[in-house]
């Protein structure tokens, strides 16, 4: 399974933030693998619409896309912090800190 | 099972000075709704939430619920989570939590309101006493601040880039500026609009720094959002890291994790992307270098003849939720002739690389 995730938007444009993550289940330790496939599951990510609906109010809103690829299946999902459930948010979570991680070179 | 709450009626007729008493001296339950009842009043924002009706509705508000020049301030805090608006935890003339980002919050919200109304005589964000809503404590490590269309949303920042985004009173003022340009122009948030949008709220939320430290425009720093990184982000010029500089577009920082600060100061540099919105907080440092330029040309306090102009031209019915550099160049050269600086304002254009005509 492969999972790309790229934040975007905020108070500001930073161009080393807004740098796609990649993740891939080999690459990750089984238990990691386990919990990002939790994750993805609690969110009922392949149900999840494309899109959220577009609000014409508001500003400097983060917004954030995730592209899942398993199995010959994929889907891909774009929203912003306002629109995340509570199980969207913990993925949101989850990939940020890999994100993070990724830039600190851990 | 979905739970609904429910408001006793009176906590919707009584006026702000009751509710407040309430809130100070009421037993605790009381006092729990009144601070509810002064954190939202939903005859107004339900006026509010239709779309294109609000200008000609809102300003057929009964004038008994107007007290102009009191401010009603709210914060909540989402408790590190990112439900909003959150529990409240500071209302209008209670004291402070000691808590740094409540604190900050509901004082930057109130220099924010001062500002718009002692200069320019706006009764808050709708120019009608709208109550003024902040959430901090939003998320976990949460490095951004927004405003969502009702409230400014605050997050405590990661602690290794990003400090707690209440810490620059220009962060909450530029926050609550874009509830202002919303109920004036509407300007449309992507590509050039978009980035007039971000500019309007970096210029009021440079004054209202400036305006609060006695700063004239010679003196201040011109940096948006200064005190936002923490100390290991490299700057990209001469002064603190910041998050933009509208004196030097494209110095704000220069760092190995954020990367180089992206914005151009003049057309020459203007950058077509798909990104944040078609560039919004990118190309804003055009026109915010212009007014840079403009309020040094003019001298003295920027806020009294070149804020004056900005704030003119966004209450200009000619400003159109699509309009673009240019034309909002040639709009604030029209509204700066009646207070004679057209030159200095003309020049300040010229000099990012837009010629409106003679």
């Amino acid at each position: 399974m492969k999972v790309i995730f790229k934040p975007e938007g905020g108070f500001g444009f930073f161009p080393g933030l807004n740098k796609p993550l990649e993740l891939s289940c080999d690459n990750l330790p089984e238990p990691e693998a386990h919990h990002l496939q939790e994750l993805l599951n609690d969110a009922c990510f392949f149900d999840l619409p494309s899109q959220s609906p577009e609000s014409s109010r508001g500003a400097d809103q983060k917004h954030y896309t995730i592209q899942v690829e398993d199995n010959g299946q994929a889907h891909s999902v774009a929203f912003s912090d306002t629109d995340a459930n509570a199980a969207l948010q913990n993925l949101v979570s989850y990939l940020s800190k890999k994100q993070q991680e990724s830039r600190s070179g851990l | 099972m979905c739970h609904t709450h429910h408001r006793h009626s009176i906590f919707c007729i009584l006026p702000p000075y009751l509710l407040r008493a309430i809130a100070e001296n009421g037993d605790k339950a009381a006092r729990n709704m009144a601070l509810e009842a002064l954190g939202s009043d939903m005859t107004f924002r339900n006026l509010r939430s239709v779309p294109n009706l609000h200008l000609e509705v809102i300003r057929k508000r009964p004038f008994s619920f107007m007290s102009a020049g009191e401010k009603q301030r709210t914060i909540y805090t989402a408790n590190n989570e990112q439900a909003l608006p959150g529990v409240v935890v500071r209302a209008e003339g209670s004291p402070a939590t000691c808590e740094p980002a409540v604190d900050e919050a509901y004082d930057g919200l109130g220099a924010t309101y001062d500002f718009f109304w002692d200069v320019f005589k706006r009764n808050s964000i709708d120019d009608e006493g709208m109550p003024l809503n902040g959430t901090v404590h939003f998320g976990t490590n949460y490095s951004n601040a927004f405003w969502d269309g009702q409230r400014m949303v605050f997050g405590d920042g990661d602690g290794e880039i990003f400090n707690r985004f209440t810490i620059a009173l220009d962060v909450i003022a530029h926050e609550l500026t874009h509830g202002v340009t919303e109920d004036e122009a509407q300007l449309i948030y992507t590509g050039q609009s978009g980035a007039l949008n971000e500019s309007i709220s970096d210029v009021f939320g440079a004054l209202i720094k400036q305006y609060t430290l006695k700063q004239t425009a010679d003196q201040a720093d011109w940096l948006i959002g200064s005190g936002i990184f923490t100390d290991k982000i490299k700057s990209g010029g001469d002064h603190p890291a910041a998050i933009r500089s509208m004196q030097a577009p494209g110095t704000a920082y220069d760092d190995p994790v954020l990367g180089k600060d992206p914005q151009p100061a003049h057309m020459d540099a203007f950058v077509n992307t798909f990104e944040d919105n078609g560039g919004v907080h990118i190309n804003s440092g055009i026109p915010n270098h212009a007014f840079y330029l403009a309020a040094i040309n003019i001298g003295g306090n920027a806020w009294e003849k070149a804020g004056r102009v900005w704030y003119q031209t966004l209450l200009d019915p000619a400003l159109k939720p699509n309009t673009k550099f240019q034309r909002f160049a040639e709009l604030t050269i029209e509204n700066a002739k009646r207070f004679e600086v057209e030159a200095q304002v003309r020049d300040a254009w010229q000099q990012v690389g837009i010629t409106p005509p003679s």
